[in-house]
């Protein structure tokens, strides 16, 4: 009587890292046969692990109380100081302006400086803004990153899991094939006899 | 009949034969070395790489210096903000007192305005002495996690190097289809083991 046999055919090029079976051997259907290096994607994973690891390192640096405390409080302190320059300029100008005999050129000097506070004022509230739209995009990227290599940690281990065969369906096993061999895509790993 | 092909992992030359053609070999035995001068480079690379974090990392230990200055530079500035509300006072009071000119009156503004500068200064530096050793805890566990990643960098192409070495799978005859010099492309079959 001629036994129906399958052939089962290697997914990928790659070593035969263990065979768990022996030739001969009755399998079930699920039964692991043997196992392909997994070495490049258990590398990936690795790599995109260590990564959301160092995202979250970045992520500390991101939050509001740090933000507020360390990036965004030197910069608020920064308006505060300009915003009191500011006032003294203007009481400086206003001061030498109402006073009787004061030479132009110094009520002229006083105005300069006073313009000059008020354009660093306006630039410290402009970096601030910008700032807080940097930090706003910064975050969204990092999110977008973490999305992206947590999708990537799961593709390879599910790659990881379809390195090890498994028998398609129950039968007598035929290896093809022995632990340490260099496979490629096509090449017989074994055989099933129904 | 084959009982196992052995083919190439990787694209190389044969840089050394160490059994003939037609011996008997046991499982393990080297049969082939193909060039690994490339992987062996990469390798010495993310050594000198992971020397270098190793090297910043041990430095980052040696933080007691640079906290003791952050303080110093802030006594300093504390100093400095001190003094600037001293003499400010006391030009306040000297103008009061002798009702002086105007330009006496543009020397107290611009005192003023150097001692906001000076609180400025004061709070920017209380803010990063705060902030150092965050941020140090922050490097320092960036950096040992970098080190890890480089450190699976490095596991990753020393196997491939290990895998340069060709390995006879089983026991038997080895029938051999290359000889020094010989350039192999991934899946070029080595030889047979029958």
């Amino acid at each position: 009587m001629n036994a129906t046999i399958r052939q089962i055919l290697s997914p990928r090029h790659a070593t035969v890292e263990t065979v768990v079976v022996q030739n001969g051997q009755s399998v079930l259907v699920g039964q692991p046969i043997l196992k392909l290096d997994s070495l490049n994607f258990e590398r990936e994973q690795q790599k995109a692990q260590v990564h959301l690891r160092l995202l979250d390192i970045a992520a500390e640096r991101l939050t509001d109380d740090y933000l507020n405390a360390f990036v965004y409080g030197p910069m608020q302190s920064m308006i505060t100081f300009r915003s009191t320059v500011v006032s003294d300029r203007q009481a400086m100008r206003d001061d030498v302006a109402g006073r009787i005999g004061v030479p132009q050129p110094t009520i002229d000097g006083a105005e300069a400086k006073l313009d000059e506070a008020k354009a660093e004022l306006s630039n410290a509230v402009d970096s601030l803004a910008r700032k807080k739209l940097e930090i706003a995009k910064q975050k969204l990227d990092k999110e977008a990153e973490r999305t992206q290599l947590t999708q990537s940690v799961q593709f390879m281990q599910r790659l990881i899991d379809l390195s090890t065969i498994v028998a398609p369906v129950a039968g007598k096993i035929d290896l093809g094939t022995v632990a340490g061999v260099f496979v490629e895509r096509g090449d017989l790993l074994f055989e099933i006899s129904l | 009949m084959a009982k196992a092909i052995i083919k190439c992992p990787h694209s190389s030359t044969v840089t050394s034969v160490s059994v003939a053609d037609s011996t008997q070999v046991k499982r393990g035995d080297v049969l082939a070395i193909l060039d690994s001068s490339v992987e062996q480079d990469r390798l010495a690379r993310l050594t000198a790489h992971e020397t270098k974090l190793k090297g910043h990392l041990a430095a980052l230990a040696d933080n007691e210096e640079v906290q003791r200055r952050e303080q110093v530079l802030q006594d300093i500035l504390a100093v400095q903000t001190d003094r600037e509300g001293k003499l400010l006072a006391v030009l306040q009071d000297e103008f009061q007192q002798y009702s002086l000119g105007h330009s006496d009156l543009i020397k107290v503004y611009q005192r003023e305005d150097d001692w906001a500068q000076a609180k400025y200064d004061l709070e920017v530096a209380t803010l990063k002495r705060q902030q150092y050793p965050k941020d140090l805890d922050h490097t320092r566990r960036y950096l040992a996690l970098m080190v890890d990643l480089v450190a699976g960098q490095k596991q990753f192409v020393q196997a491939n190097i290990d895998r340069m070495t060709v390995k006879a799978p089983i026991d038997g005859k080895l029938s051999l289809s290359v000889a020094v010099h010989t350039p192999v492309r991934r899946g070029y079959v080595v030889g047979e083991i029958t």
